[in-house]
């Protein structure tokens, strides 16, 4: 292809807007004023980083939530997905792709359909308003995007390196974890950090199935958006930023130090 | 872990009895929870949502088998209008987001393997969640916001006013911008993972029988990616048509798409308004299912093609 000026143009312009926003919005953050014409704040302050993030009690317990129902999500969400990932990869059996389908369906179906559908279920059983209730939604959302990565690497793996472990005399515990789990962490860190990112950027699941009980950040963050409190909303944003890449920053950190000298940490 | 069951154990060395009987039934017990868990909430929730929508509202006045809710939601005389307002910004964000995403993804390849921090920079709108996106289009694209400044700056206006309303606005400008910001990067990330692949396979072939890079382009790049570009046109097509966040912080007053009506509907304190909220909620999921269907039939057409010509 020719025209190297206008291809150079293009990407850089490409990449100068998918990261100029976010150093906006770091900005947005520190300024106290910012009256119009000005490119930037007029006044610099501390000011509503430090009474979002530090004197307001509800931030701290919208950040515990949001982690501990994230954590709980993406824990659920492998327990289900690692053993269906792995029939779905490996063997043929009928009703495979109904299975199949059924999983990767909340992709294509209205979240706001699946939400308002299970309300009811979920006041019915008493879930509404609990934590659980509100992992259970958010699993559903996750589901889909965990399973398909992990049938990837079921698929990638095959069933070979498990049979001759077992041929050699390893135990099935050991095949788990010598084994299956190093093989397949990879997929696993990715799945998780997918579902822990699905779980962590809900708002209207949250809403409607936590009942007002239930505050995660996003939830805090609305009606500042709603409001017209930009300022606010950009430190939220901020903290929000912060919390997802320290969450997965912490997973990989985990992975790292349990599973040094599997193979695919050097490639 | 679910290798060796005690079934097989017992069979011993002849694993032929009930050896093979766990065989058959391993992935079926390896599915089990998945399905059960998505049976109890994914299904009964679709389920769920159809009874409500034909009149069976628990706590509603009358629970009788009906097909009003439909009649009523049909004939409303905004109805029409927020249906085409939901299709026409699904279209707009779906196609300016894959054209744009194909485009840069040719770009990148012509350019050759781009350093690491470049390629985690354009990528990171796909871990920004919407409600974050939704601030920064508002900062930067509101009456007031830091474009309307650089506008001042450069003389274009004299007045925030006369700034074009790009948020709240009824073209949804706004909404598209907020996913051009996710969906971009999101196309480009995918094809441009196929495009390597296909293009290391084809290059040099193409270009040893002959074929000029124009040729390479459109005669064979492109028709091999094609089932790459409808995938990702379905998958964010379905999202932004039954999207609701987007269009309720952002979206013109003047009038919703389909998912902010529902949500409506379902917030009034009269509970007969669910039956119509779900009607709503049936509409868009059969549209939705719809396209999804459609895309798999495309698909297969363009495979057979595909293969056709390789004979």
């Amino acid at each position: 292809m020719r025209f190297p000026r206008l291809r150079a143009i293009i990407f850089y312009s490409f990449l100068f807007a998918t990261s100029a926003p976010v150093l906006s919005l770091v900005v947005l953050t520190v300024s106290a004023a910012w009256r119009y014409p000005s490119l930037l704040p007029t006044v610099f302050s501390w000011r509503y980083l430090v009474s979002v993030l530090a004197q307001d009690r509800r931030t701290a317990e919208a950040l515990i939530n949001s982690t501990l129902i994230a954590a709980l999500t993406t824990a659920l969400t492998l327990l289900l997905a690692v053993p269906a990932a792995k029939a779905l990869g490996l063997y043929q059996f009928r009703g495979r792709q109904a299975v199949k389908l059924l999983v990767l369906l909340p992709l294509m179906v209205p979240g706001i359909t699946v939400t308002m559908g299970m309300h009811l279920t979920l006041i019915h059983l008493g879930l509404a308003g609990s934590i659980a209730g509100v992992v259970v939604v958010h699993t559903v959302f996750t589901l889909p995007y965990a399973t398909r990565v992990l049938i990837n690497v079921f698929e990638l793996v095959g069933e070979k390196y498990e049979k001759q472990a077992a041929m050699l005399g390893a135990s099935p515990r050991m095949i788990l974890t010598d084994v299956t789990l190093p093989m397949i962490m990879p997929g696993l860190l990715s799945a998780a950090i997918m579902s822990f990112i699905v779980s962590f950027s809900q708002y209207i699941t949250t809403f409607f199935i936590g009942g007002g009980r239930i505050l995660t950040v996003p939830l805090l963050l609305v009606p500042h958006l709603q409001s017209g409190e930009i300022q606010v909303a950009a430190v939220y944003s901020l903290l929000f930023i912060m919390s997802t890449l320290a969450s997965i920053a912490l997973m990989e950190g985990i992975v790292r130090k349990f599973y040094k000298g599997a193979y695919f940490l050097q490639t | 872990m679910q290798e060796k069951s005690p079934l097989l154990k017992s069979c011993g060395k002849n694993t032929s009895c009930a050896g093979r009987l766990y065989a058959t039934w391993r992935p079926y017990i390896l599915v089990a929870p998945l399905v059960t868990f998505m049976g109890l909430t994914f299904v009964l929730a679709l389920g769920s949502a159809v009874l409500q929508s034909l009149g069976f509202v628990p706590g509603a006045a009358a629970n009788v088998l009906t097909l009003r809710f439909y009649r009523e939601v049909l004939l409303e005389s905004d109805f029409l209008t927020s249906l085409s307002y939901t299709i026409y910004i699904a279209l707009v964000a779906t196609l300016l987001s894959n054209l744009l995403g194909v485009m840069v993804a040719f770009v990148m390849l012509s350019m050759g393997q781009r350093p690491k921090w470049q390629r985690l920079l354009y990528q990171v709108p796909i871990v920004i969640p919407h409600l974050v996106v939704i601030v920064l289009v508002f900062h930067l694209f509101s009456q007031t916001g830091v474009a309307s400044r650089l506008a001042y700056w450069l003389g274009c206006i004299t007045h925030p006013n006369q700034f074009p309303l790009l948020v709240f606005d009824r073209l949804g400008i706004g909404i598209v911008l907020v996913y051009l910001y996710k969906q971009v990067p999101f196309a480009t990330m995918i094809v441009a993972g196929t495009l390597e692949n296909i293009s290391a396979r084809f290059k040099e072939v193409a270009y040893n029988l002959g074929a000029g890079r124009l040729q390479l382009c459109t005669q064979i790049l492109l028709p091999l990616l094609m089932p790459t570009i409808l995938s990702v046109f379905l998958i964010t097509f379905a999202f932004t048509f039954g999207a609701f966040e987007v269009p309720f912080l952002i979206g013109t007053p003047a009038w919703n798409t389909l998912p902010v009506k529902a949500f409506f509907y379902y917030m009034r304190p009269d509970l007969t308004y669910r039956a119509s909220s779900m009607v709503i909620n049936v509409l868009i999921t059969v549209i939705s299912l719809g396209f999804a269907i459609a895309y798999g039939h495309i698909l297969a057409l363009i495979q057979r093609q595909t293969e056709g010509g390789e004979r």
